[in-house]
């Protein structure tokens, strides 16, 4: 009877780990980074083998991975060169991602261990997916240290399913830094006559949007077809 | 704007130019520039002071810590007082936020959230929690590892939330302390002195009471209700009246309603008996009467 209860349990929790470990995969695959689609359809059968214990339950520890930007990410986030600086580098760097395996709420100790681990590792990115909310002091780590690792945190209910596959979400594109520029030129726009997208609105965090960048949203429409419009993170 | 109709605008710019510099580059009167220099000053530490900045990260890492001295002498009740004396200086600056900041903190490592305790917290099951007392959430009471720490822990963010100042070093910082923790054996206290020293505490206690209950009563009068209001328990029920709508009908007395005009009953030609006769019984009015 027991064994029955923490089986199903184990089962639901396998499950639900599975669909956050793909969602957080198709998110850095949209993000522009190097993932092969044999890495991001992983069947649930699979993932057991991969990432099960011996009793069964799935060992968050073991979850981890990273990924490189693939070249036309490299190239978007690339500054324009300026005189002072003719070959400025690339914003875009290699990402990291872990699924924290505590389960009580995360605390400053945790989230600087994973900040070190980012910035030792020299990764310009990392995402840190929970079971349970941060400490308002863990939320600041993570905000100190913004200007040097781009630290994200995501909460494991919260991957459950991908929101961009929802057939009501519009296709959102992140807009290099020259296409805001010649978008603003051309319409004689100052960045703040923009409408906005707040950086916590769920897809600006699923596409990791920085504040100043502008995403391209294009719907279609029964009546205009598709058509485009902006939106400047804020 | 009629007074600018000169057409040479060149001549009020230079006369202006030559005119603002004197006065500002001449002598400045130093006595009104340290006046002015004093008070810049006052309102620079003001802003200071109003806007406290944020405890560090490393404080919260400290005190989540704590205690550090662990003996099997020393207890939440007897904390060490090297620990004490560092608890109480940090949590000096502390905002009441802040404070819940730290005993989450504490929380995420598993202790208790009293920084002077040196045992886990509780891991109660479930969302609620039937006690001798009622039901709690079981959130509430895994924050300490008994309900004497909540107490402690509740007596230190009582004194953050209505802060009395003392002067230290100069500076006017929060006056903290800890619960006074009861002896085990509290039963009567022996000598006069003590009793009256009770006493006094209680007298105390009872003063600040007053105060409190004073302010509350005087902000209520001055409109304040929206802390003050009391919870009033309200239940929202549907009304059960479910009878057909029922257009509205000319009650009895109001059977004459056609004969009003603006109020004021004609009467001519008619009599109030008359109702339930017919109009065969037609009689005028003053041959009846
Ligand atoms: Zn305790």
């Amino acid at each position: 009877m027991e064994e029955e209860g923490s089986s199903s349990m184990h089962a639901r929790e396998t499950s639900r780990l599975w669909r956050a470990w793909r969602t957080v995969h198709e998110m850095v695959q949209d993000r522009g980074y190097e993932l092969s689609d044999e890495e991001v359809r992983v069947p649930l059968e699979q993932f057991k083998r991969e990432f099960a214990d011996d009793d069964g339950s799935i060992s968050r520890a073991k979850m981890q991975f990273s990924a490189r930007p693939s070249e036309a990410m490299i190239k978007k986030f690339t500054p324009p060169p300026m005189p002072g600086n003719p070959n400025p580098p690339s914003e875009a760097g290699t990402i990291w991602v872990e699924f924290c395996p505590e389960k009580s709420s995360i605390g400053i100790g945790v989230m600087k261990k994973f900040v070190q681990h980012c910035s030792a590792n020299n990764f310009k990115a990392g995402i840190l997916i929970t079971a349970a909310p941060l400490s308002p002091q863990a939320r600041k780590v993570m905000t100190v240290t913004q200007h040097y690792t781009q630290i994200e945190c995501f909460m494991e209910e919260d991957l459950l399913v991908n929101i961009t596959h929802h057939e009501l979400v519009p296709k959102h594109i992140v807009l290099s830094r020259e296409e805001k520029t010649a978008l603003l030129k051309r319409y004689r726009l100052k960045e703040t006559q923009l409408p906005r997208i707040l950086s916590k609105d769920p897809i600006a965090r699923y596409l990791g949007l920085k504040r100043g960048q502008v995403v391209k949203i294009v719907r279609t429409s029964e009546t205009a077809g598709r058509y485009a419009s902006y939106r400047l993170c804020v | 704007m009629s007074t600018t109709s000169t057409p040479v605008p060149r001549g009020i710019l230079k006369k202006a130019a030559a005119a603002a510099p004197p006065p500002a580059n001449a002598t400045p009167p130093p006595r009104e520039q340290q006046i002015t220099l004093h008070q810049a000053q006052q309102l620079q530490r003001r802003l200071e002071e109003e806007i406290k900045p944020a405890v560090p990260i490393e404080t919260f890492e400290r005190l989540s810590q704590l205690p550090r001295v662990r003996r099997p002498s020393l207890s939440a009740a007897r904390p060490s007082p090297e620990d004490a004396r560092e608890f109480l200086n940090a949590v000096q600056d502390f905002l009441p936020r802040e404070y819940s900041d730290l005993i989450e903190e504490r929380n995420c490592l598993g202790s208790c959230g009293y920084a002077l305790c040196p045992r886990p917290r509780r891991r109660y099951e479930g969302e609620w929690k039937v006690l001798k007392t009622g039901i709690a959430k079981t959130a509430d009471l895994n924050m300490w590892c008994s309900d004497e720490c909540a107490r402690r822990a509740l007596y230190i963010k009582v004194q953050l939330d209505n802060p009395s100042y003392i002067r230290k070093n100069g500076q006017m910082v929060i006056k903290l302390e800890l619960k006074e923790e009861q002896a085990p054996i509290p039963q009567k206290p022996k000598d006069k002195v003590e009793k009256l020293v009770k006493k006094r505490e209680q007298l105390e206690i009872d003063k600040k009471k007053q105060t409190t209950q004073d302010a509350a009563a005087l902000a209520a009068e001055r409109g304040d209700v929206g802390r003050l209001a009391r919870q009033v328990e309200v239940t929202i029920r549907e009304r059960s009246n479910v009878a057909p709508a029922k257009a509205p009908e000319p009650e009895q007395q109001d059977a004459n309603m056609h004969l009003f005009i603006e109020g004021h009953k004609m009467t001519f030609g008619i009599d109030k008996d008359s109702n339930e006769d017919s109009d065969d019984d037609y009689l005028p009015a003053t041959i009846r009467m």
